[in-house]
């Protein structure tokens, strides 16, 4: 098990080196010139130049490259171009608002997932169980930013029970973790429904129903808890894929998280800032999916790792 | 009027000032009664919330002169010399007198003896000095290049500085008086926080920097030490109000929607969402033309068929300004006639009877003349085969976009073919240095001066060199820019800067399209909040009735 | 996603037909024919179903939804109607070519992968990892944003954001069918490996890639209109459904026909296209993970 988890780590190793050397080749070699954005819009040649000289932009790319690795192996992941600050502090003031998005939106899915995909699976083949799959469907459907464009204006501006943008109380969670988490909650409804199903089909159900215990006491007793492994790993994976929505939900949202810095900084050509933050989401991607896997095996012993 | 010397310099700013008044009315502010004591009691508290789209990068005067950080800076400082909101012309403030000498390269500045920085620390001559030191230090370059040839900072006592220019510096007294980089900074801060400055400023103003959330907002708080308003104000003590949160809502149908349900109380509008607000009595509006230059066509006179002067001219009466200005601004803008803006002293109105004005059929006939003829049945001219297709470059601004949308549909008419190439700003702004684009779409937000003639047209400036995005080299053009440059006399200066400005328009050097109007929506709760004619926010006076 | 079937061999067409049954049978699956068919024929019709030039502009700001407008009309005074029929073609070819991109890559070195196995094997596969390091949509993001918006990046970025998928799914069952008997019988007969993946290996795997391209088309579709909505799409005037959402936001409340009518075809298109991919999931029966 520790040796599974050590090995599991250190693949991520080449993995992260990997991502770190794509997005620096993507960014220096792409057009557009931070010195220049940093500089404005109306600066002569001279300024612009001791900018780049003094940002970095003049060494060649393997050593650029190089001051940005061997700083993140130190925890460094050095300067904000645009504003100075260090790149592990911007991240850090966004990250917490991210994360809280996330989680907000991972609870309500989880919430409206699992219950309604449960009511589908006792009610198959009924008028609930088909309003479930089709809100499912819906819901796997209909794109998030086009969603929440819509909740702020029913219940933002028409209907003023929700703020439409800040992040500083639970109230303005409320329609940002909707729109995050739809998606999520329909896709969970669907595999609720489907892996309930199957369990309801094995011979132990059949067994309890057979034994005469009531159908309450089946459903919550054996089909459920046994049908929650498969909806765990969904719920892993869809936390992973959360994640990247808040990216464009916070833009609708105006959320001050890690996407509105993320798109800012592609925008401004802040490549110390986009770098941390892509190396961010990667590394809690993949910890993200390294927790399902244990998780998994946690729930089903049947799972070896060697 | 003038309590100094008068000099040159000052016979500048007072043409500069009627010219702003001829061209605008104003949007003064609204002068009540000075409060009695009680009322000025009942005026104190709360907190005022103003929405913004754009947060700063910084809040360094010296690290950036980005119009975010700018809006911040106005309320933690102060200038040392004010202008009058109405008229223009330099009045006392941080400097009590002030005297400018005749070559215009020195500036003395007697300042009040009972200012304190937010720290505590007095601000004296001594301080003052340090302060614009600050900007001769690597990483503020962006301030220093507005700054000018600075010779010396000379202390004569502890009140009195002495500014000494190397050579004629025309915009001196401007200079003393601009609103961001130019206002003192905080030496125990600067030295406190060092490079971090940027997150913890302070200055002489009405109010302290208390927080910034990053991503959200920045709040901030009254100081209650602050007691040397400027004259125009009615309130010469501290802020009315408790605190103001500055919100940062990048999304303009977010931050309007904050403002009707009453989460911020002042933001300004996007022209599409004006005409909803304009009857609304829960708010007041106010309007001003934006600063800086218009919206602009740039030609690239390096690239054919650019360099023709028939194509250009043709492609500028084929531009429909109106239509452009319904739709890219909701009909909220002037139409444009030259390169520099009416508001901007130098202008040369002759630009508005010499502009081209819409006409397909002439516009038609000079490309026709130029060869580019349109075959029967065809939508796009040819000349030898080869299609008349060029290039728009822009970035996605929502009304640039739309803007760039009107021109293809417009010159299409004409039977030239545009391709729309749309970038971020930064891969923009290098394209246009390379000279990739036949045209591009372009606008400016600061520049108060007629020398912007000077960094736009000018061959010395071209190439990536500077800002002449025209790629023009025309000796006859760099003459009169450099003439304008040189020259002290104003008289003269204006006569050049007007030709440059006629040759501009007569050579169709680029196409002007139009002048945005600003609106700011303000919450009727706000009392006393006003606007000079230039459009900076006077709010001093201003303070919450809840 | 091991699979057990050899069943491949003999009984084609019938099976074909049983497939074709049982998808008929899947109602959902019917009606997102049925949608995505209306989609189809207006976006190829486009020229001759559209009522106005979706690039036509006119001083017709504006308007609501009427006879004559039927969706109403945009700032520019086009038909928003006919710039969602053609809005059509391109969320389609979108959605087509860049799973195009995706499948025919990702299938391809999926074979290689699995055929090959060894270092080639693991130098795939690693890069793949790198892939799936970060989410789909931030690496088109991050891409369009370094080449530029434009269509063809548009579809390149969602294209390679989405190949890993495709690789991971046909190593695994290549190796899978590997072990296979019958593989292994015609391997012994001498059978060339190019022949033997098309004869024996694509056929055994065509039904889970057949499932995932289908389903891959409606998150190519949706991924489109998120980029579009950040100002990454294709360039203006282009029609599209997620830039003229995008575009729109700023009339939200003068004019709701300009947010309704694109939200409303994109998740419409969608909806069609996730429910024909339940349907053939069903009929097909591939154990997808």
């Amino acid at each position: 098990m520790t040796t599974y988890v050590l090995r599991r780590l250190l693949s991520a190793v080449p993995v992260l080196i990997g991502v770190s050397i794509l997005v620096f080749a993507m960014l220096h070699l792409a057009p557009g010139d931070p010195a220049r954005l940093i500089a404005g819009e109306e600066a002569e040649a001279e300024v612009l130049e001791q900018w780049r000289e003094r940002l970095g932009l003049n060494d060649p790319l393997p050593t650029q490259y190089w001051r940005f690795v061997s700083g993140a192996i130190r925890g460094d992941l050095g300067q904000s171009l645009r504003t100075n600050r260090a790149v592990v502090e911007e991240i850090g003031d966004r990250i917490g608002n991210t994360l809280r998005l996330a989680a907000v939106g991972m609870t309500l899915a989880i919430l409206l997932g699992l219950g309604s995909g449960t009511v589908a699976a006792v009610f198959h083949r009924r008028a609930m169980d088909n309003v479930v799959m089709v809100g499912a469907m819906l819901g796997v459907s209909i794109p998030g930013f086009w969603f929440g464009l819509l909740l702020i204006f029913v219940f933002a501006v028409t209907l003023g029970w929700f703020p439409s943008s800040g992040a500083s109380g639970l109230r303005h969670l409320v329609l940002p973790g909707i729109a995050l988490g739809v998606r999520a909650a329909a896709i969970l409804a669907r595999m609720t429904r489907s892996s309930m199903l199957e369990v309801i089909r094995r011979d132990f159900v059949r067994t309890a129903r057979a034994k005469g215990l009531n159908e309450r006491t089946v459903i919550y007793r054996h089909v459920l808890k046994n049908s929650l492994i498969p909806v765990i790993t969904i719920i892993g994976l869809q936390f992973g894929a959360l994640l990247a929505g808040t990216i464009i939900i916070e833009q609708v949202f105006t959320w001050p998280g890690l996407g509105t810095l993320l798109l800012h900084s592609l925008n401004a050509r802040d490549y110390p800032l986009v770098q941390g933050i892509v190396l961010y989401i990667a590394v809690g991607y993949i910890a993200v999916n390294l927790a399902v896997d244990l998780l998994y095996g946690y729930l089903d012993p049947r799972i070896r790792y060697d | 009027m003038y309590p100094h010397k008068t000099s040159l310099f000052i016979a500048t700013v007072a043409i500069m000032l009627i010219a702003a008044m001829t061209a605008f009315g104003c949007a003064g502010p609204v002068g009540d009664e000075p409060a009695p004591e009680e009322e000025e009691e009942t005026r104190r508290g709360g907190t005022i919330v103003i929405g913004y789209s754009e947060e700063p990068p910084t809040l360094d005067a010296h690290g950036t002169t980005a119009a975010a950080t700018v809006s911040v800076l106005d309320r933690i400082g102060d200038p040392v010399l004010e202008r009058d909101p109405e008229t223009g012309d330099f009045i006392a403030h941080i400097a009590e007198e002030w005297d400018i000498s005749e070559d215009g390269k020195t500036l003395t500045l007697w300042l009040r003896d009972d200012v304190t920085f937010h720290s505590g620390t007095e601000l004296n001559a001594q301080t003052l000095k340090e302060s614009w030191e600050r900007i001769l230090e690597p990483g503020h370059e962006v301030a220093l290049g507005r700054m000018g040839p600075l010779g010396d900072l000379v202390v004569e006592d502890d009140y009195v500085l002495r500014i000494e220019m190397e050579e004629s510096f025309a915009p001196l007294m401007n200079w003393v008086s601009w609103r961001s980089w130019a206002q003192p900074v905080d030496p125990d801060l600067v030295r406190e926080y060092g490079d971090d400055y940027g997150r913890n400023p302070g200055s002489i103003g009405p109010y302290r920097f208390d927080e910034w959330l990053t991503g959200q907002e920045i709040s901030l708080v009254r100081n209650e030490d602050y007691d040397w308003a400027p004259e125009f104000y009615d309130n010469r003590g501290p802020a009315y109000p408790d605190a103001l949160r500055l919100r940062y809502i990048m999304e303009d149908a977010t931050r309007v929607a904050a403002l009707e349900t009453g989460e911020i109380h002042i933001t300004s509008l996007p022209s599409t969402e004006v005409e909803r607000f304009i009857d609304d009595p829960d708010f007041e509006i106010f309007s001003y033309p934006r600063g800086g230059v218009s919206m602009h066509v740039l030609f690239n006179h390096e690239r054919e068929p650019m360099d023709d002067l028939r194509v250009r001219q043709a492609l500028s009466y084929a531009i429909d300004k109106s239509a452009i200005i319904d739709v890219a601004a909701d009909g909220r803008a002037e139409e444009a006639h030259g390169p520099l803006p009416p508001t901007m002293w130098g202008y040369w109105d002759g630009v508005e009877d010499i502009s081209y004005d819409h006409d397909l059929e002439r516009a038609g006939a000079l490309l026709d003349d130029a060869g580019w003829t349109l075959d029967e049945g065809e939508s796009v001219r040819t000349r030898d085969g080869e299609p008349l297709e060029i290039t728009l470059y822009l970035t996605s601004f929502d009304h640039w976009v739309l803007t760039a949308e009107m021109l293809q549909a417009q010159w299409r008419e004409l039977g030239v073919e545009v391709i729309i190439e749309n970038y971020e700003w930064g891969t923009v702004l290098e394209y246009l240095a390379d000279g990739r684009h036949h045209t591009a779409l372009m606008g400016y937000s600061t520049s108060n001066d007629p020398d912007w003639l000077y960094r736009v047209f000018h061959s010395s400036q071209a190439g990536g060199a500077g800002i002449n995005r025209h790629h023009i080299r025309n000796d006859e053009l760099d003459n009169l820019v450099e003439r304008q440059r040189y020259t002290m006399d104003p008289d003269e200066r204006l006569q050049y800067a007007g030709e440059a400005q006629r040759f501009a328009v007569e050579q169709a050097v680029q196409a002007p399209i139009y002048i945005l109007t600003e609106y700011v929506a303000v919450n009727r709760k706000v009392e006393d909040f006003a606007i000079d004619y230039r459009g900076n926010w006077l709010l001093h006076d201003m303070w919450l009735n809840e | 996603m091991n699979r057990s079937g050899g069943n491949i061999e003999g009984g084609e067409s019938s099976r074909g037909r049983d497939v074709f049954r049982s998808f008929l049978k899947h109602r959902g699956a019917v009606v997102g024919l049925l949608i995505l068919l209306l989609f189809i024929v207006s976006a190829v019709g486009a020229p001759w179903l559209a009522p106005h030039d979706p690039y036509d502009i006119s001083a017709e700001r504006l308007l609501a939804p009427s006879a004559d407008h039927f969706f109403g009309t945009d700032p520019l005074g086009r038909d928003v109607f006919s710039r969602i029929i053609y809005g059509g073609r391109v969320s389609l070819q979108v959605g087509l070519v860049s799973v195009g991109i995706a499948a025919l890559t990702g299938t391809m070195l999926g074979l290689i992968a699995g055929f090959v196995e060894g270092p080639l094997d693991n130098v795939i596969m690693r890069a793949m990892d790198i892939l799936l390091a970060f989410p789909g949509i931030l690496l088109a993001i991050v891409v369009v944003a370094v080449l530029g918006p434009s269509l063809t990046n548009l579809m390149i970025a969602i294209g390679i954001a989405s190949i890993p998928m495709y690789t991971r799914l046909v190593r695994g069952s290549t190796l899978a069918a590997k072990q296979e008997e019958y593989i292994l019988a015609a391997r012994a007969q001498g059978m060339s490996d190019v022949r033997l993946i098309l004869r024996h290996i694509l056929p055994n795997i065509a039904s889970p890639i057949i499932v995932l391209s289908t389903l891959g088309v409606a998150s190519a579709i949706l991924s489109a209109a998120a980029l579009s909505f950040l100002g990454l799409g294709p360039r203006p005037p282009t029609a599209e459904w997620g830039s003229m959402l995008a575009a729109s936001r700023n009339y939200i409340r003068r004019a709701w026909w300009l947010v309704a009518f694109p939200g409303t075809s994109i998740t419409l298109c969608v909806l069609a296209i996730n429910m024909i991919g339940d349907g053939l999931r069903d009929a097909l029966d591939p154990q997808l993970d």
